[in-house]
């Protein structure tokens, strides 16, 4: 018996030490805390600042599409891992929102801006402004990423005004995908490292 | 009722209360539903004591356990009810006004 209230105490200290707020946090934006999953992503966009180093196609699609399709190959693997080793939550909506809504509506305003950037040649990055705003947004307000993804938002909104300073669109967008996968491999492996400490030691089992 | 903060504290729903419980419970508030492995993990208890606490809610009214194979291998998934976050939001409440009430309560001068 004193054993089994000894027990139950080192348990109740154990779970006291989760900090409730953290609890919620982690739940509720478990996937983008999965860092690791950024990783294949990170490298895919990091890529498209080395164009040369892909050839043009790969089975006749263009190698920057088959290189971001692999990315997010990568993305829902790295989820497998995830789900095998920390277990499976079904989240809540996004800021309301069904996730897939929120994830149409960011993909038709990024091919909106890919498309006014490739056909009217403004005088600023569009898309990456767009990518620097929807990061500052989902880092910020709705707090599902980590705060220091709005520092790389600001860096973001920052390279996407390259050509204010001369540099030719060509030149702002390799540096902007170098740098964007650049910062996302460095956040995804903090994010992972921060998800892990999070988790306390199992107990020992003893059935 | 009494007064006393400190004997409301007491009167707290245990089922709720006990810290491996109110950890579960704060997790499933945040999502549609979790699966055992990550309750476990969350928490850090053994599967034994997950269980344990997980029929108590069960019983309770707080959490519904579904139970499903997936190949061969049993899949535990938790979801909260909307009682279970009744109960919830209803003892955050509780606690923020005994937090309350302690603060300006003093005790009783004897003559």
């Amino acid at each position: 018996m004193t054993q089994i209230g000894l027990r139950h105490k080192l348990v109740c200290m154990k779970t006291a030490a989760l900090p409730l707020d953290q609890i919620q946090d982690i739940t509720a934006n478990y996937s983008d805390r999965q860092g690791l999953r950024i990783i294949p992503i990170g490298l895919a966009v990091m890529i498209q600042g080395f164009p040369r180093l892909l050839p043009i196609e790969i089975f006749g699609i263009d190698s920057m599409l088959v290189a971001l399709a692999a990315g997010f190959a990568g993305y829902w693997l790295v989820g497998l891992y995830y789900r095998h080793r920390f277990g499976r939550v079904e989240e809540l909506t996004y800021e309301g929102q069904p996730l897939w809504k929120h994830l149409a509506f960011v993909f038709v305003a990024f091919l909106a801006s890919m498309i006014v950037d490739l056909q009217f040649h403004p005088p600023v990055f569009v898309s990456g402004l767009v990518i620097a705003a929807w990061l500052a947004y989902t880092a910020w307000p709705s707090r599902r990423l980590r705060g220091e993804y709005s520092s790389i938002a600001m860096v973001l909104a920052l390279l996407s005004l390259g050509q204010l300073v001369g540099e030719p669109q060509e030149t702002v967008a390799k540096a902007y995908g170098f740098w964007f996968g650049a910062l996302l491999l460095i956040a995804g492996i903090r994010d992972h490292v921060a998800f892990v400490r999070f988790f306390p030691p199992l107990e020992q089992q003893h059935e | 009722m009494s007064n006393q903060p400190f004997e409301q504290l007491a009167l707290l729903d245990r089922l709720v209360h006990e810290p491996a419980r109110l950890s579960i419970l704060t997790a499933l508030s945040a999502c549609k539903t979790a699966d055992f492995l990550f309750l476990q993990r969350l928490t850090g208890l053994s599967k034994g004591n997950l269980s344990s606490h997980l029929s108590k809610l069960e019983e309770g009214g707080l959490v519904t356990i579904a139970k499903a194979f997936e190949g061969k291998i049993s899949k535990t998934t938790v979801a909260m009810t909307a009682d279970g976050r009744k109960q919830l939001e209803r003892h955050w409440n509780d606690l923020e006004r005994i937090r309350k009430q302690a603060t300006k309560w003093k005790p009783e001068e004897k003559s």
